[in-house]
């Protein structure tokens, strides 16, 4: 008997993980992605709050951070905050809000200037350890102004205050993360990667950029790549990695917390890539009457989803959505970029729905196929599935 | 009381076991392979696994030669003598085989499968470091000495350019009924006589040239030999199977220029003088050494590191490995110049990571070049 007590004794001694029903998930805290250097220029507003302390010189935003983690309750999971995350005591598995994107659009569209702000991040799970990236679950904020004169930085500022500790629920991108890290799978490993590898622009598509050039070019392959991210893996419930085009040997993420500590984390290869090509907008009337005018707004894109190392590819189809929007014959200037966004993430929303169980329907229409072809559409969309099942 | 014993036993057991666990974890890494195996016949359910294995097998295949490819070059040509002997049983060196995807075309009659295989780094190193001919000589295993000396840049000394600059001035003169030219030194005569009506054209000719001559900074180095490299090269040469024999041992026993000569020399110049080198490879050769390597690691300027914000400092290594044992010198291996750079929270930690870096890259490096190459 005493044998069996030691034996057991020592069992849970050696294995501790499985002598308590829940798994231990360490949070450390709000963090910026990218270079060092870079930080300040890649995200000012964020970075410039981050950076702001309370009395006790805690900083301000990751204190707020702190309160909603522990708020959250999970069955499966304790979350274990000490003050500023004491994820470095182990090599369990940690979490983390880790920002990737912050971007100012101002336009002037009739004597009104439009102001767009967004935030993108990560609910980033990785092994303190190994300092490797396990999964991420890509969130996102945005929020518009429009107004009569042309907006200030301290407004710009105060807008972004809203994105991070704002009442709205909806707009916040500390209580979207809490509300995330409430449902989503966190755990050690999640079997095969999947994350979106590219993202091309085709010429049909930039004659209905708001400005020309690279830069915006640029930028806006990162909002859809990252968009798309965030409408499957909530959609979903799959982890992803975070978005890089392509995919170098030793690939790192290096990543700056607001308590001065920097990782280098290692992200592991991709199993399963996601290529995005716009493939462009159309615009055309659909309706008039005395007091308005209906639009269609298209938005086409490509989807296809293949295995990187050996060109297998699971899924290649043309995708395409048509939004209407009523426009009052007495507005003279019509924001067709909002619309044609809209459009496409509308479209983004409605197909990573679909994956799981594809309406034929909706199926023929949304890549133009013929009847006769729906078959064939409908086995690459059950080939989608069967990979995100294997990625969750 | 006893119970409280009885805990402390056991709690000391279970760390030892998992010590022991640890210290077995193995340096490894993911690569994935696709194999495709195609079936003749009609299809049959119960033949299904067989297919499954082959098709795996054809996996672990295609990945492991994809991890071949990826070794340095010098490691591959060793790896080439031992390919059919590694193929014959891969399982010591493949952990983990996950199934990424699996497709079975019954109109094409082939199984397809994905696998990301894990391969163990050090098992497959140490395979390749056993098979080497200086691990099969045992003790007869040659005596490998070397001098490694980091070096940093005190003082530069420039030179102006010395510039020569010729000029050379000739003039033509073109006389004829309406035109008469002269010349006088640089100066342009013209005369002009209304009764005669003549004129004068002068053409003149200026040739320079000359040279500039440019001279090489001089440059001072503060050298120095750290233990940390001492330490780092002779970890890697004794595992490789070479018997380390230190250059002090050999000045004490059979002679030869002292190392603070070498390193005098060395604050001089890039090379040593043939003298010295004469008298350091003699030494060495009288205590029966049969490689002897003279290599420099030139430490660079500290910078701030974009990614991390850390320290960082870059430094240069080349090295060259001889075989003394004849009457000429052999050169049988070479290194550098190399860049490797080192991280750290000061200059002093982001330094020291660079020279053992660099020190273990290259040491590594002459390593395979010897094992390429079948020395012992």
């Amino acid at each position: 008997m005493k044998f069996f007590s030691a034996l057991l004794l020592a069992f849970l001694l050696t294995f501790p993980e499985i002598s308590f029903a829940k798994d231990k998930v360490y949070y450390a805290g709000l963090s910026f992605i990218g270079n060092h250097a870079d930080n300040q220029k890649s995200y000012p507003y964020s970075y410039r709050l981050a950076e702001a302390k309370n009395e006790k010189g805690i900083p301000l935003l990751e204190q707020l951070l702190v309160d909603r983690v522990k708020k959250v309750q999970r069955n499966d999971l304790d979350f274990i905050i000490n003050d500023l995350g004491n994820y470095q005591s182990g090599d369990s598995v940690s979490i983390a809000l880790a920002i990737d994107w912050e971007n100012v659009a101002t336009e002037q569209i009739g004597g009104l200037y439009k102001l767009v702000l967004d935030i993108h991040a990560q609910v980033l799970i990785f092994d303190y350890g190994k300092q490797k990236v396990v999964g991420s679950y890509p969130i996102a904020v945005q929020i518009r102004d429009v107004s009569q004169n042309q907006p200030t930085d301290e407004k710009i500022e105060g807008l972004f205050k809203t994105l991070f500790y704002g009442n709205d629920k909806n707009v916040n991108i500390l209580d979207v993360f809490s509300a995330r890290i409430q449902t989503v799978s966190i755990k050690k490993s999640y079997g095969q990667y999947l994350r979106v590898t590219g993202v091309n622009i085709e010429d049909k598509a930039r004659p209905f950029f708001p400005n020309d050039g690279l830069d915006f070019e640029r930028s806006f392959s990162g909002l859809l790549a990252q968009s798309f991210g965030k409408f499957l893996s909530t959609n979903q419930g799959v982890s992803m990695l975070p978005y890089s085009k392509g995919e170098a040997l030793g690939n790192k993420m290096a990543m700056r917390f607001a308590n001065g500590d920097i990782f280098n984390l290692e992200i592991p290869s991709t199993d399963f890539g996601i290529n995005l090509t716009l493939r462009g907008f159309k615009k055309g009337s659909v309706g008039k009457t005395n007091s308005k005018e209906a639009f269609a707004y298209g938005s086409y894109m490509r989807i296809k989803l293949e295995q990187p190392d050996f060109g297998k590819v699971y899924f290649d189809k043309p995708i395409r959505n048509v939004a209407v929007k009523e426009v009052p014959i007495t507005q003279t200037e019509v924001d067709d970029w909002a619309a044609f966004q809209e459009s496409l993430f509308a479209l983004f929303d409605k197909f990573s729905k679909e994956i799981n169980d594809t309406d034929k329907k909706w199926a023929q229409k949304t890549t133009g196929s013929k009847k006769n072809d729906v078959k064939l559409v409908l086995k690459e969309f059950d080939q989608f599935k069967k990979i995100l099942d294997k990625c969750r | 009381m006893k119970f409280l014993k009885n805990f402390i036993i056991v709690s000391v057991v279970s760390l030892a076991i998992q010590a022991v666990a640890s210290t077995n974890a193995m340096s490894f890494e993911s690569i994935k392979g696709m194999g495709e195996y195609t079936y003749e016949g009609k299809f049959k359910k119960k033949n299904y696994s067989t297919y499954q294995k082959k098709a795996k097998e054809k996996a672990i295949n295609s990945a492991w030669t994809r991890y071949i490819a990826r070794l340095p070059q010098a490691r591959q040509i060793t790896y080439q003598k031992l390919d059919s002997e590694f193929r014959m049983d891969l399982s010591p060196y493949i952990g983990n085989v996950e199934i990424l995807d699996e497709t079975h075309d019954k109109d094409l009659k082939s199984v397809q499968i994905i696998a990301r295989v894990t391969i163990f780094n050090e098992a497959v190193d140490t395979k390749l470091n056993m098979a080497s001919a200086v691990n099969r000589a045992g003790d007869d295993a040659s005596y490998f000495s070397f001098i490694f000396l980091a070096r940093q840049t005190t003082s530069i000394k420039s030179f102006d350019d010395k510039v020569v600059s010729i000029e050379a001035k000739s003039a033509s003169a073109d006389l004829n009924a309406q035109s008469i030219q002269t010349s006088e030194d640089n100066e342009v005569a013209k005369s002009s006589e209304t009764v005669a009506s003549t004129e004068a054209n002068l053409t003149t000719k200026v040739t320079t040239g000359g040279s500039t001559e440019r001279k090489a900074d001089r440059i001072s180095y503060d050298v120095s030999s750290p233990q940390d490299i001492d330490a780092a090269m002779g970890d890697i040469l004794s595992t490789a199977g070479y018997e380390v024999v230190s250059y002090d041992d050999i000045v004490s026993e059979c002679g030869g220029v002292e190392p603070d000569d070498i390193k005098f020399e060395f604050s001089q110049a890039d090379d040593m003088s043939r003298q010295t080198r004469r008298s350091a490879i003699n030494g060495a050769k009288d205590c029966d050494v049969t490689y002897f390597s003279v290599g420099t690691i030139d430490i660079g300027l500290k910078d701030t590191d974009p990614v991390s914000g850390n320290q960082r400092v870059y430094v240069s290594v080349r090295t060259q490995v001889w075989d003394i044992t004849r009457r000429l010198p052999k050169k049988v291996a070479s290194v550098g110049p190399i860049q490797y750079a080192g991280l750290g929270p000061d200059q002093i930690v982001a330094q020291r990571n660079a020279l053992i870096l660099a020190a273990r890259e290259a040491s590594k490096s002459l390593v395979d070049q010897m094992n390429a190459k079948g020395l012992y």
